[in-house]
């Protein structure tokens, strides 16, 4: 049975099922590690420099970022949407750099595409997604975040670069505005990538993403708007990657790249255990259109997420 | 052998002799070229704009050689020549055509390096032509390292190249050639623009869970309420179909623009700061609301502060006479000595955008309670002109609460009521009459003054009576004054009154010559037909003996004349000028001259009225002509 469903030649060589695997998956994972990285970097020069009285931050850095974010997504979408499983970076001396952030610009791009947005539009939702928290990295956190954020976007040189950050940052933050405005698009995006993150931050089987995509889409009081959460499932899939999925012959993996929509070829998953609970060190990869039974708890298997979509090669 | 031209901006890293490594530059299928590479200079490094020319062979450039300037400018009239001459050729690719008429304006004004091509690499030297800042530079800076342009690129795509071009070198250039979306043209960038020290992953570890805040306490309770840890299993195909009225909703999604935003972030600002239910929240919306107001003082862009605050502000009740606690922070911003000023100036700006300064005069307009603290910040200017400015601004405050201003006034010493006396009179509103009714009976003659210079500033018919009334004061200088002011406001009303001072009253006559001068001055600039019929009558009015009233009154209706602004007034005083008498001779000449300049310039502005409070006791300066307020003594 196990090996009826198994296959340990990459995933590009199993070309079966109705659709050819994606080209190999490590190579991709190296550039959008890198973009990623680069994305945490610039977000933490922009924070520090908010926070500086003698430096003023600089949009054009963070607008390149979200420049290649957009073209990173649109060439191939499940390597940055993989690393979203990283919710933070402890660096050596124990500091841990948060990627929420980053995070959310991806998710939100990811979804304002899916949605067909024009790319310029879509830079502006990654913009928004990427500096919608700076205000509670920027050492104002006396005032609610919303506020502080848009105190710490005013440190940017030109107000017309960053008015529609500060609106979506100000509408993102239940406790200080009323749900974003049913037009402003921007923001209602934002608002749903900062709740997919916020949420599959959670500890356990809780904060799995299937479940929270689940929670999203049956979810209809929580002032998210209904056709972009779709738009949102549409483009993550049923098992977002990063999801430890429990296949149909027992065994555990993690989905690296989301099933395509009506696929009948399921998600593209990484085996980590075999059925007795063995783990699998190599690269052996789930066939095309094996049943996914369930969500399961990474940790509960040993699973590092991390170690998969960020390997430290 | 294929007809073309080929432009392609490269990067030659560290050389500036452009041997060796600048020479990768890109032609595509172009066949083995002998052309011509224009590049500039960049501190040390080269950044070239290459411009290869393959038609055929037939371009030929006069050969550079040396340091020789002259030949370098040949070399650049050459290659524009070139272009002009591909421009009008009809036997050239259409992309070349479109290619030189995209080019050339700026290429009229670029610093360009020639450098020759051939086999041995490049040989260099400076072209200076024209002063801007060459394109190149602005390319490399934003981290361009490599433009291509393809073979059969269509118009529209190269004048949006262009486009982005001229928008980015004000900008972010890389962006604006990013948001272009160039098919034909390949724009190469560098990683190292934004990360000057790539990070690397190395011994961090990666966080897998995280709880930043309780502030998304709301969502997770939710979630942990919600629908339960289900999958969305078997009902997945059904949930994530797109409903009926997903294609439109999505399709209504739209991006603010700049204005829009900064509206709607003032106006969620705002009234969070009035209606939030936590006054921690209150008070730092209001602490952000001023912050954006700073900053759009600072950019001039208070029309986005105006739309945002305004709807909010006409609806915020305000029966206690404070100022709302959502709009104190922006009040103590604008009343900082330093952005009353920034204010002051944008009024004073006659170049100024108009909407900008209508939405400057709205803001302040709803922030009546500045009218102290600026009023405060006045007393402490010492330069007229700054308190001028000022005064422009505390106008503006107190435009719809003209009461403030008063009350605040008469518990200021004189010398600031002066001043705050003038900014009623700024207003211009009907609305100040009463006020300055009030201050115009005062026993303080000081403060008459006053009252009847901000009575000339107000068009209103109540703001005349008030300065007829004036006319017979007893003080010489209330009385210049308020004759001053009615000439200023022009009110036709105040004629009668002025023709019986003038011809009938025997008080009149014993007033200092100044006095009566600015009478007669006024009565002739407001003159109407029939008045101006009487004047040259009395002008024409000779006796055989020239002496008393009468020569005073034909003095008197030549200087009114000349200030009447009527052509054939000219006429009549030519006829006059050669008199005997030699006083109404130089009245006549003085006539003359006001108002040959009237006549020649009928939109001279009358100089500015602003003026230190008039020193009681000392008399007026006259000037070369009617002034219509009193000058600093």
């Amino acid at each position: 049975m196990f090996d009826a469903v198994m296959d340990s030649r990459p995933p590009d060589a199993a070309a079966v099922g109705t659709r050819p695997w994606p080209a190999p998956l490590r190579t991709d994972q190296a550039a959008a590690l890198r973009l990623y990285l680069q994305a945490v970097a610039a977000y933490e020069q922009a924070a520090a420099a908010a926070s500086s009285a003698q430096a003023r931050p600089e949009i054009a850095p963070l607008r390149r970022v979200a420049q290649r974010v957009v073209d990173s997504l649109r060439d191939d979408s499940a390597p940055l949407l993989g690393l979203c499983t990283l919710k933070g970076l402890k660096t050596p001396p124990g500091r841990i750099v948060r990627t929420h952030g980053v995070n959310t610009m991806i998710l939100a791009v990811a979804l304002a595409q899916t949605a067909g947005l024009p790319r310029l539009v879509q830079v502006q939702v990654g913009l928004a997604g990427l500096l919608h928290d700076l205000g509670r990295d920027t050492g104002m956190a006396a005032a609610p975040h919303g506020i502080a954020t848009v105190n710490a976007l005013l440190r940017f040189r030109a107000i017309e670069d960053v008015a529609v950050l500060a609106v979506a940052a100000l509408c993102h933050d239940a406790t200080v505005a009323p749900a974003a405005s049913s037009e402003d698009g921007v923001a209602a995006i934002v608002r749903i990538a900062d709740a997919y993150d916020t949420l599959t931050a959670r500890e356990g089987l809780d904060g799995s993403p299937d479940l929270v995509l689940a929670f999203l889409l049956r979810n209809r009081s929580a002032g998210f708007d209904a056709a972009l959460v779709r738009c949102f499932a549409r483009c993550l899939g049923m098992y977002p990657p990063g999801t430890a999925v429990q296949l149909e012959d027992g065994s555990v993996g993690l989905v690296m790249r989301a099933a395509l929509p009506a696929s009948p070829a399921g998600p593209l998953v990484r085996v980590c255990c075999k059925a007795d609970g063995t783990p699998v060190a190599e690269d052996v990869w789930a066939r095309s259109g094996v049943r996914v039974v369930t969500s399961v708890d990474a940790a509960a298997f040993g699973i590092d997420p991390a170690q998969f979509f960020a390997p430290r090669a | 052998m294929p007809g073309g031209t080929v432009l392609a901006v490269f990067h030659a890293q560290g050389r500036t002799d452009g041997a060796g490594s600048g020479g990768t530059v890109r032609a595509g299928a172009a066949p083995a070229l002998t052309g011509w590479v224009m590049a500039d200079f960049h501190e040390d490094t080269t950044r070239a704009i290459a411009l290869l020319s393959f038609q055929g062979g037939a371009a030929s450039f006069t050969p550079v050689r040396g340091e020789d300037g002259a030949a370098e400018r040949s070399v650049v009239r050459t290659v524009v020549e070139l272009l002009e001459r591909a421009a009008s050729d009809p036997d050239a690719t259409p992309h070349v055509a479109v290619l030189a008429q995209v080019l050339l304006p700026w290429l009229a004004e670029q610093h360009f390096l020639a450098v020759q091509v051939d086999a041995r690499g490049f040989r260099a030297c400076r072209v200076a032509c024209g002063a801007a800042p060459a394109l190149s530079a602005a390319l490399a800076a934003a981290g361009v390292r490599e433009v291509l342009f393809k073979q059969g690129m269509a118009r529209e795509e190269l004048d949006r190249f262009a486009s982005a071009l001229y928008r980015g070198r004000r900008g972010d250039l890389a962006a604006a050639l990013w948001g272009a979306d160039l098919g034909s043209i390949v724009v190469r960038f560098t990683d190292e623009f934004c990360f000057t020290a790539p990070p690397r992953l190395g011994a961090w570890t990666a966080v897998q869970c995280a709880r930043w805040s309780s502030e998304q306490d709301d969502l997770v309770s939710a979630f942990d309420a919600g629908p339960g840890p289900a999958s969305p299993g078997v009902d997945w195909r059904n949930l994530v179909a797109p409903a009926t009225g997903d294609p439109a909703r999505l399709a209504r999604l739209r991006l603010d623009t700049p204005s829009e935003a900064a509206t709607r972030w003032s106006r969620t600002l705002a009234e969070i700061g009035a209606r939030h239910s936590e006054p921690v929240t209150r008070a730092a919306a209001a602490d952000a609301l001023g912050r954006l107001g700073e900053a759009l003082l600072d950019c001039h862009k208070l029309t986005w502060l105006h739309d945002g605050i305004g709807p909010l502000q006409r609806t915020e009740p305000d029966a206690t006479g404070q100022a709302p606690p959502w709009l104190e922070p922006l009040l103590d911003r604008f009343t900082t000595e330093a952005n009353a000023r920034a204010l002051g100036m944008l009024f004073e700006d006659r170049a100024a955008d108009a909407v900008e300064v209508a939405a400057a005069r709205q803001v302040l307009a709803a922030l009546p309670w500045a009218v102290e603290p600026l009023g405060a910040l006045m007393e402490h200017v010492d330069s007229m002109q700054g308190r001028k400015t000022l005064s422009l601004v505390v106008a503006a405050a107190a435009s719809r609460a003209p009461e403030r201003l008063v009350a605040y006034a008469e518990k200021q010493p004189l010398f600031a009521a002066q001043n705050l006396a003038y900014i009623l009179g700024r207003i211009g509103d009907a609305s100040v009459v009463p006020h300055l009714a009030r201050w115009a009976r005062s026993d303080d003659e000081r403060v008459r003054v006053e009252a009847a210079r901000a009575l000339g500033q107000i068009r209103a018919a109540s703001a005349a009576a008030i300065l007829c009334e004036l006319l017979d004061d007893p003080e010489s200088h209330v009385r210049q004054s308020a004759v001053w002011a009615l000439s200023r406001s022009g009110d036709l009303t105040a004629l009668s009154r002025l023709r019986t001072i003038l011809f009938e009253s025997k008080a009149f006559r014993d007033r200092r010559a100044e006095e009566r001068e600015d009478f007669f001055r006024t009565y002739g600039r407001l003159a109407d037909d029939a008045a101006f019929a009487e004047m040259v009558e009395r002008l024409g009015q000779r006796k055989f003996i020239s002496t008393g009233w009468n020569t005073e009154l034909r003095r008197g209706a030549a200087l009114g004349l000349g200030e009447s602004g009527r052509p054939e007034a000219l006429d009549v005083l030519r006829t006059h000028q050669n008199t005997r008498d030699a006083k109404l001779r130089q009245a006549c000449a003085s006539a003359i001259a006001v108002l040959e300049a009237r006549l020649s310039s009928p939109h001279l502005a009358d100089e500015d009225d602003w003026c230190e409070p008039a020193q009681i006791g000392a008399g007026p300066v006259d000037g070369s002509r009617f002034r219509l307020e009193a000058r600093d003594v």
